[in-house]
């Protein structure tokens, strides 16, 4: 019986690690993308800097330049995946909080229609910070963080 | 305490020149902000009037209420009309001011504009690096959560917890706040530290504001959902008659998950030669249906013989508050409630309050 288990439970195990190695192989990447202004290499950031920049919790950088934050229309696949991973906030409790800011003045990242849109304000704008799918990156910027998402139909890089 | 006013002031006098020359030099090497390119002033319903080339907003917000008590006289107002205005002229500088008509409509008629004008905050913040920030001007006294975020369509009751109501610790303060942000155990840990010299500085005195404080408010993140914090204060105020410093320390948390909320603020406040004073409130609200949420707090002071009923032989005041809060879209909050309790008519009298308040 001991070795039927064993071997049963070495089977399951490789049978895991193919499932859960396939979405993997198959997942897409979101890149936090800046301007490559005067070529200079830029900050790496992590998840927590990403969420401090927007929530508009940190507003310099550390050169002492202010942060941009660019947000995509709300309606936006990626959008909604940036809010789910990187903000870790429900609609409604981010919601809250953006009123609660801007009783102290402060106002949400600005909006942009597009992909597309989001590379060329970074390209122009100092200290602006967008997010794109990493099929849509270029030279004309420089990606300071990178994060793993798994297979979404919905993020596709045909749409740009 | 004499040494301590002493301190204060000196500490005050010798460190204006100092900060004023420091600020200087920050703005000097601070960019402007760049103008962004794309992007047209627009106005969002609930977020205000932006121009992003300018880094300029406007906004503000209304709350008009209705309350029938039992013991005292119906009141109907308009009770705020508040204006922001945020510019953000450099990357370290953000100047903001909240000015606000006060009980402009009420069943007594019209009042003044130089009664009703307030001039609820007007500062200019510092960012000084990616910690640190420095407040110079009128801000709200960060001691209490409620104080924090007051604004009507943000709080859930019409009526306001009687102990934030700015009888112990003034709710504004007029002075420097140094704000450090940062991170421990990779959660927010936030530190206020603040000077306030109403006496010399607030241009419209009232007997609650401070004459004299100082203090300091700590908060921290213990989980995306629940933030603890502890404030002290030492303060003289205009309406008090010794010369004795009170000093009060205050604890607040805020637990808020899946629409759920509890909050809880306590304070015990120390006055020398006479009785200390403290209280607490704790509410709790839970959603209903779509948008519906129900409400309950318990509040509870001891405090002066004058604060309770006059033929009261009690301290103790106990108010209770159930009420209903509808939010039919984000920047709107219509509310009733029902408040009762025991020696409080003269701060909280028991009836029924409703309101609608909303963000423009």
């Amino acid at each position: 019986m001991n070795k039927l288990f064993t071997f049963s439970l070495g089977q399951t195990a490789l049978l895991l690690c193919l499932l859960l190695a396939a979405p993997l192989s198959n997942g897409q990447t979101i890149a936090f993308i800046m301007g490559s202004q005067n070529g200079a290499k830029l900050q790496s950031l992590d998840v927590r800097a990403l969420q401090h920049i927007f929530l508009r919790k940190s507003t310099l950088n550390t050169q002492g330049n202010a942060w941009i934050p660019i947000n995509l229309t709300a309606e936006t696949p990626l959008r909604r995946v940036v809010t789910q991973k990187i903000l870790h906030k429900s609609t409604s409790e981010l919601e809250r909080y953006w009123y609660e800011m801007y009783f102290d003045g402060i106002s949400p990242p600005y909006v942009l229609a597009s992909e597309e849109a989001a590379v060329r304000f970074v390209i122009d704008t100092p200290g602006a910070l967008g997010y794109v799918l990493a099929c849509h990156v270029d030279k004309r910027v420089q990606v300071v963080f990178e994060l793993e998402v798994e297979n979404n139909s919905a993020l596709s890089c045909a749409t740009h | 305490m004499v040494i301590l006013k002493t301190v204060f002031k000196k500490l005050c006098q010798k460190s204006r020149r100092a900060i004023g020359l420091g600020l200087v030099a920050l703005l000097m090497h601070s960019a402007p902000i760049m103008a962004k390119n794309g992007l047209e002033p627009s106005y969002q319903w609930g977020r205000g009037y932006h121009i992003p080339s300018q880094n300029f907003s406007l906004g503000g917000y209304a709350k008009a209420s209705y309350s029938y008590f039992e013991a005292a006289p119906q009141e109907l107002a308009l009770d705020d009309l508040s204006l922001f205005i945020a510019w953000k002229p450099f990357a370290h500088l953000h100047l903001f001011a909240e000015l606000e008509l006060e009980d402009l409509f009420t069943l007594d008629g019209v009042t003044a504009f130089d009664e009703s004008f307030l001039v609820e905050r007007l500062y200019a913040d510092v960012l000084i690096d990616e910690s640190f920030k420095l407040r110079i001007g009128k801000f709200l006294t960060p001691f209490s959560r409620w104080n924090l975020l007051h604004a009507a369509p943000l709080v859930w009751t019409s009526s306001r917890p009687m102990v934030t109501e700015g009888f112990v610790a003034a709710k504004h303060s007029t002075g420097l706040e140094l704000f450090y942000e940062t991170s421990l155990f990779n959660r927010d840990f936030n530190v206020s530290l603040f000077a306030d010299d109403s006496k010399d500085l607030e241009i419209k005195s009232n007997l609650e504001m401070f004459s004299y404080a100082f203090g300091s408010r700590i908060n921290y993140q213990l989980s995306p959902h629940f933030n603890i914090a502890g404030s002290y204060i030492a303060h003289k105020k205009e309406q008090q008659t010794s010369s004795d410093w009170q000093h009060t320390v205050g604890v607040d948390f805020l637990w808020q998950q899946n629409d759920y909320e509890l909050q809880f603020e306590g304070f015990y406040n120390v006055r020398g030669h006479t009785t200390d004073q403290y209280g607490l409130y704790l509410q709790g609200v839970a959603p209903l249906v779509d948008k519906l949420f129900a409400v309950a707090r318990y509040e509870y002071m001891y405090t002066d013989e004058t604060w309770s009923e006059v033929n009261s032989s009690s301290k103790s005041i106990h108010v209770g508050v159930v009420g209903l809060t509808w939010r039919p879209k984000p920047p709107v909050a219509l509310k009733v409630e029902y408040r009762f309790g025991q020696n409080n008519n003269t701060h909280a009298p028991s009836g029924l309050l409703t309101s609608v308040a909303l963000f423009f």
